[in-house]
């Protein structure tokens, strides 16, 4: 058995590399899972089962003996029938997926894959991206399923191809195709380091809540945006205007945090990158405006879902030290 | 995943279980029983601890020596898997091992079948394999869901899975090129059995002359010859010690000049169909022409092989209406008087006596014979011989089987100074009145004499039908004797009479199909001469084609049960055939929309896509009588598309 998995791993490896083993043109959505698609080979225990066969029949054909060879041509065809019920099990097949939402570096991503067949039999498949895996079964015309990509790094994973396979219905061999996606999703840093209170404090200090109402004069109003606060939502306004209106502080500059990629000369590059995405995660919880300053970028300074979003992919995307 | 549920587990021991079932029969009782028990105890507990498993191992590799008392054969080996593959049932641990446990599983049937050919074998088999599908569906998901109340389902999936495979089996059967020479022999059994060998001790028969099993079956080409010719000659002993009859392995070389085929062309003609005996010898009706072919006679008459009979061999000979003529070396004849003298005094003092009273031969041969009949009476019921056997029967208890009478008889001949021997065989037989043929029990066996008279060269003697003609040639007799009463008697005997017959064409058409047929099947369908690697090209065509047909059987869409969705597919395809199909990612209205002002039923069609999206698609509740009415006019609309066309 060491021997077959270190086989596999070597061959493993170099099939990788093998030119008509790369993953093809990226396919059209959704995909329709068609006869020249479908690979088919035997499993380990497939093999097992067919030299088994294989003797037996010899045997029987050695002694002449008919009433095993009847019984061993029999079972040899309910064999081979199987192969072509895995074939079945994924023609006709229709895949789609969706770009997954960013996650963390070490947390999965979540690709969301949309499977409709016309013959919902409760056959098990198995998804796989690379060594990520999930199972499920196939009960319902139309079954959504989230398949986790694990992620080790930040910036951009690509996501080159889904594979969909089936040991349906004897496990005696595996049924599988490939789905050219083609896709990359956006890996942010892992956060990690010091809370943000440890930053050195602004001009006059780190404002408590309650005295932001009488300081701060309200400088304009814009439109609600998904992931602005409730409590900046200025609710006599939304009920003259028609529309979720939100407040928006015009706030001392020393109010501000900045966020400087240049105030952490200690830090490793990477650990400097997680120093600041854990400040920006910290900062948005806390509804502070902040910039994010990074070598030849400025970002900000403002608040808010889209912000957040913008200074976590320009920290994923620093390039890599 | 790797760990397997109870269900799962459970399963592969019923599978197991079922997988053993055809074998069991074959194994000894307490075998039988210890499987059955392993098996039980993979499915009722959890898995034990290593070394009770070991225990377990050790106790069972004990009854097996125990069972095949220490010899190794055959049958041992069958009972040696069959015992693992229980044990295996108990440690289960894995997936892995589940699926190692089927694999395995997949042996026993095909290890039944090889000591036994027969429907209930092959039916036990085919059961036990279905198991084995199951198990193996089961198992590849990792996960049992036991059908609850799926069961047809399931037996209706089962169904259609063995129909599909079944023409694919077919052509693989008859068509896959069939070996006519074995490349190698079968391991013999551990115990080769009691009935006829190379010896013969008195008493040693007694287990084979109450043995019900079928030795063999022969059908005539003519009439059948009457009762007092049918013996059916075995292995010829040669050498006596005073308690036993033995031969050597020279006499079954073959004979140094056959006997002449002049007499081939006449004499009776018959086949046999010899049930696997383990021997090397085949029986041959008395005085056998020629051997059969493949097979060589020895000089003294008798059929043999290379090779022990262990599967059914069906066989072709002729018997000669005298026996031929001979001459007896001085060689044989020295054996053929041999006798120790120092064993049964009075038998050798007897039969000088007399020999020296009597005119001639032939008298002598009449007294003792005579004073047999009169004096002497047939049971199986003897007593175990003494050191002077002969002298015990002939002047203590006087009664005993064809054992001892015809070792008896020869002693006195020989002590008289005739050459003689002793020939075990076959002898009387039951016609099935349906078949027209004849079966013959391994309790037919029997021995008789042949004595050497110059002149008329040997000449057969059979002392037991001097005492009890019934018995030796009744079983025998001629349809009403004891084969109908042994083999379950009055009123059932015609129903196992048509079972023997269904068994002997399942022999001959089933069992009896080999290369010779093959190659006849060949020429049949006018491929004459057909090389093998041309046979494989017809076979492998025609798979291939089987293949695609079950790829287009199993494809299929399954049928729609909804009486609307059946209803409107059909309208669908009608239109689809005369070129004005939907495309796939129309609605029912976009594509009535599409075929609107084609046709005079284009107004029908946009009428019945509307109803059929509002009551397929629509918020409103179903009433079941507009989707009658629907698909009463669904209906209606394609009749029409046929007619428009």
């Amino acid at each position: 058995m060491r021997a077959l998995a270190a086989w596999r791993g070597y061959f493993g490896e170099r099939w990788q590399r093998m030119p008509w083993l790369r993953a093809g043109a990226r396919d059209a959505q959704p995909f329709s899972v068609g006869n020249r698609r479908i690979y088919v080979l035997p499993t380990g225990f497939g093999l097992f089962v067919g030299t088994a066969l294989a003797v037996l029949n010899l045997g029987s054909l050695n002694y002449n003996n008919n009433a095993a060879l009847l019984l061993g041509f029999l079972v040899i065809s309910l064999c081979t029938n199987a192969l072509i019920a895995g074939h079945l099990a994924l023609l006709g097949l229709r895949l789609s997926t969706d770009a997954p939402a960013p996650v963390f570096a070490g947390q999965a991503l979540q690709l969301p894959v949309v499977l409709e067949t016309d013959k919902p039999d409760g056959r098990r498949l198995l998804l796989e991206c690379g060594t990520d895996r999930r199972e499920l079964a196939l009960a319902t015309a139309e079954t959504r399923a989230t398949l986790p990509i694990a992620t080790a790094r930040r910036g951009w994973q690509d996501i080159q191809r889904l594979s969909v396979s089936t040991r349906h219905p004897l496990g005696l061999a595996r049924a599988w195709c490939h789905l050219n996606l083609h896709a990359r999703a956006l890996v942010y840093p892992a956060p990690s380091g010091k809370p943000l209170s440890a930053l050195p404090p602004a001009a006059d200090g780190e404002r408590g809540r309650r005295h932001r109402d009488r300081s701060e004069q309200p400088h304009h109003l814009r439109e609600y945006r998904p992931g602005d606060a409730r409590k900046q939502i200025a609710w006599k306004a939304s009920a003259r205007a028609g529309n979720l209106q939100v407040r928006e502080y015009e706030r001392a500059s020393a109010d501000e945090l900045a966020l400087d990629w240049r105030s952490l000369p200690h830090l490793a590059h990477e650990a400097r990158i997680s120093q600041l995405t854990r400040w920006v995660l910290e900062a948005e919880r806390r509804q502070r405006r902040y910039a994010l300053l990074l070598p030849g970028n400025r970002i900000g300074p403002d608040s808010g879902a889209e912000h957040r979003h913008r200074c976590l992919k320009a920290l994923a995307l620093m390039p890599h030290g | 995943m790797d760990k397997p549920d109870t269900a799962l587990r459970r399963l592969t021991a019923a599978t197991a279980a079922l997988a053993a079932l055809p074998l069991l029969p074959h194994l000894p009782p307490l075998l039988a029983g210890l499987v059955l028990l392993l098996c039980l105890a993979g499915y009722l507990l959890p898995k034990p601890h290593r070394l009770l498993v070991l225990a377990a191992l050790l106790v069972s590799l004990a009854m097996l020596m125990l069972a095949f008392h220490g010899r190794f054969g055959r049958d041992t080996a069958a009972g040696m898997l069959a015992l693992m593959l229980a044990l295996k049932c108990l440690e289960t641990g894995s997936l892995r091992d589940l699926r190692a446990l089927l694999g395995f599983a997949l042996f026993l049937p095909f290890a039944a079948l090889l000591d036994n050919q027969g429907p209930l074998t092959l039916t036990l088999a085919l059961i036990g394999m279905l198991a084995w599908l199951f198990a193996l569906q089961s198992t590849s998901t990792g996960a049992l869901e036991w059908p609850h109340g799926r069961w047809r389902q399931v037996a209706s999936g089962m169904g259609r899975q063995l129909l599909m495979a079944l023409p694919l089996a077919a052509a693989l059967f008859w068509l896959f090129p069939r070996i006519a020479t074995p490349l190698w022999g079968l391991p013999g059994l551990s115990d080769t059995g009691a009935g006829l060998g190379d010896s013969m001790r008195p008493g040693q028969w007694l287990d084979t002359l109450a043995d019900d099993r079928i030795a063999f079956r022969v059908s005539f080409d003519g009439p059948a010859p009457p009762p007092a010719q049918r013996y059916w000659r075995g292995p010829v002993l040669w050498d006596f010690d005073g308690l036993e009859w033995r031969r050597t392995r020279q006499d079954s070389t073959p004979a140094v000049q056959p006997p002449s085929d002049a007499g081939t062309r006449a004499g009776i003609g018959y086949s046999v169909s010899l049930e696997p005996t383990e021997k090397r010898y085949l029986p041959v009706l008395d005085w056998p022409g020629a051997a059969p072919a493949g097979y060589y006679l020895s000089a003294d008459g008798g059929a043999y092989g290379d090779k022990p009979v262990q599967r059914l061999t069906q066989y072709r000979a002729r018997a000669l209406p005298s026996p031929p003529a001979d001459t007896l070396a001085p060689a044989a004849r020295l054996r053929a008087l041999a006798y120790p003298r120092a064993f049964n005094p009075r038998t050798q003092a007897l039969a000088r006596q007399w020999r020296a009273e009597a005119a001639n031969e032939r008298a002598y041969i009449a007294r003792v014979l005579q004073w047999i009949q009169r004096d002497f009476a047939y049971t199986l019921d003897t007593p175990e011989p003494g050191i002077h056997g002969v002298d015990d029967f002939l002047f203590g208890y006087r009664r005993g089987f064809c054992q001892h009478f015809s070792s008896s008889f020869a002693l006195m001949m020989r002590a008289a100074g005739i050459p003689s021997r002793v020939v075990t065989g076959y002898a009387g037989g039951y016609r099935n009145p349906y078949g027209g043929y004849w079966l013959l029990y391994r309790r037919d066996a029997h021995a008789w004499n042949e004595v050497w008279l110059e002149g008329e060269g040997w000449v057969r003697v059979d002392p037991t039908a001097a005492v009890a003609p019934e018995n030796i040639l009744d079983t025998l007799g001629t349809g009403t004797g004891d084969g109908q009463d042994a083999a379950g008697g009055g009123a059932l005997s015609p129903l196992l009479d048509i079972g023997d017959l269904l068994r002997t064409r399942w022999n001959d058409w089933m069992l009896g199909f080999n290369a010779a047929r093959q190659t006849q099947l060949f020429r049949n369908i006018g491929l004459a001469e057909a090389q093998r690697w041309q046979m494989l090209l017809v076979l492998m065509a025609l798979a291939a084609l089987l293949s695609y047909a079950v790829f287009l059987l199993a494809g299929r869409m399954p049928e729609p049960v909804d009486p609307l969705e059946k209803a409107w597919r059909r309208v669908l395809a009608k239109l689809e055939r005369i070129g004005l199909g939907k495309r796939r990612h129309e609605t029912a209205p976009d594509y009535a929309a599409r075929l609107a002002g084609r046709a005079a039923w284009s107004p029908s069609l946009t009428d019945a896509a509307r109803r059929y999206t509002a009551l397929r698609y629509g918020q409103t509740p179903v009433d079941p009588r507009d989707v009658r009415a629907l698909a009463d006019d669904l209906r209606a609309l394609a009749r029409r598309i046929r007619r428009a066309r």
